[in-house]
């Protein structure tokens, strides 16, 4: 960490292997768009590569955290932008959650099928709730880590994370 | 299925591999940009603290010259041009000019009073009496009175007005 901070390139680059994929799905889950995952995932690690210096562990912050941040930022602000130009991005938001899974050769059908119901429950569920199940469950952060992530209390995240599996609990059962 | 377990599946999603060697390559091929900027940012942005010590430090610098400046008395030896006797009897001359022009100031206003008290109508004394003369004679006491305290301070000298009169007498 301090030879990525300090600017050694082949330091970030092992950071950014390892913690690439994470922030690619989060990514994934928020804008349903491959081309668009990865553009922002892009831009994620490029900031985080121009902030290192800046990055202390202020406040006790993990990179892990620091990353998600960035990353829900510049979720944030591509919404912003893009409804400044809904009309003419319209015709490239037509994602089905078949696309995400597409890839994964090791999965059953049956388990895609159920994994392609999560993913539209998934959807379903308000920003935060989707955040903490991202982060929880699936990229498996602890609390602490979700917590400062989301720059919420340890005892906010696992009142987040209870509602949220409850909802998604709620929405899996409505569709069957 | 347990959901906790269909969720894990999750973590099987990967991104493009071509996308993510390109994308780690550009960021990585700017590392140079970002070492020129890093040699400046430790003394301009990144550190707060830095930044205003060395604002109070130069200001410091900046008070502590400008007290000697002002404490330093300049000599003629610094400055061959300037002739401090010179600029001192200067300063001194002034102050002598402003007393002299009122004492000129007094002594005009004096003889002015008086002429202009002189040259209010006087009637005869066998005609019948009347406040115009009571009030003359009052006025005269008074010019009197302004002339003895305004005199006072120029000296015994008698003025051209007051000789005139005598003379006339």
């Amino acid at each position: 960490m301090r030879s990525a901070i300090s600017g050694e390139a082949s330091a970030f680059g092992s950071l950014y292997d390892f913690y690439e994929p994470k922030i690619y799905r989060f990514i994934l889950f928020k804008v349903s768009h491959r081309e668009e995952a990865e553009d922002l995932t892009h831009h994620v690690f490029l900031k985080a590569w121009q902030s290192m210096p800046n990055f202390k562990e202020r406040g006790g912050v993990p990179f892990s955290s620091w990353l998600y941040r960035i990353a829900r930022n510049q979720v944030i602000d591509h919404y912003r932008t893009k409804r400044d130009h809904a009309d003419l991005e319209q015709v490239d938001r037509e994602f089905t959650p078949s696309m995400a899974v597409a890839h994964i050769n090791s999965i059953a059908v049956d388990q895609n099928l159920e994994m392609e119901k999560i993913w539209t429950a998934v959807q379903k569920l308000e920003p935060e709730h989707q955040d903490v199940i991202v982060m929880r469950f699936i990229d498996e952060l602890s609390v602490r880590e979700t917590a400062k992530a989301m720059e919420k209390s340890e005892g906010a995240v696992k009142v987040l994370q209870h509602r949220a599996l409850q909802k998604l609990k709620n929405i899996l059962s409505e569709k069957v | 299925m347990e959901l906790n377990e269909i969720l894990k599946q999750f973590k099987k999603i990967e991104s493009n591999h071509e996308y993510k060697a390109k994308s780690r390559a550009v960021i990585l091929a700017s590392h140079q940009d970002l070492k020129t900027q890093s040699l400046w940012r430790p003394f301009l942005i990144s550190e707060g603290r830095f930044g205003a010590s060395l604002v109070m430090t130069s200001i410091i610098i900046v008070a502590l010259l400008g007290g000697f400046s002002i404490k330093s008395t300049p000599d003629s030896g610094s400055f061959p041009g300037l002739d401090l006797a010179g600029i001192e009897a200067e300063a001194q001359a002034i102050d002598i000019q402003i007393q002299l022009t009122s004492l000129n100031y007094e002594e005009y206003a004096k003889p002015k009073s008086t002429k202009v008290v002189g040259a209010l109508p006087v009637k005869k004394e066998n005609t019948v009496a009347n406040d115009d003369s009571a009030l003359i004679a009052e006025l005269k006491k008074m010019d009197g009175e302004i002339e003895t305290e305004v005199i006072q301070p120029v000296g015994a000298e008698p003025g051209i007005d007051q000789a005139l009169e005598v003379l006339a007498l």
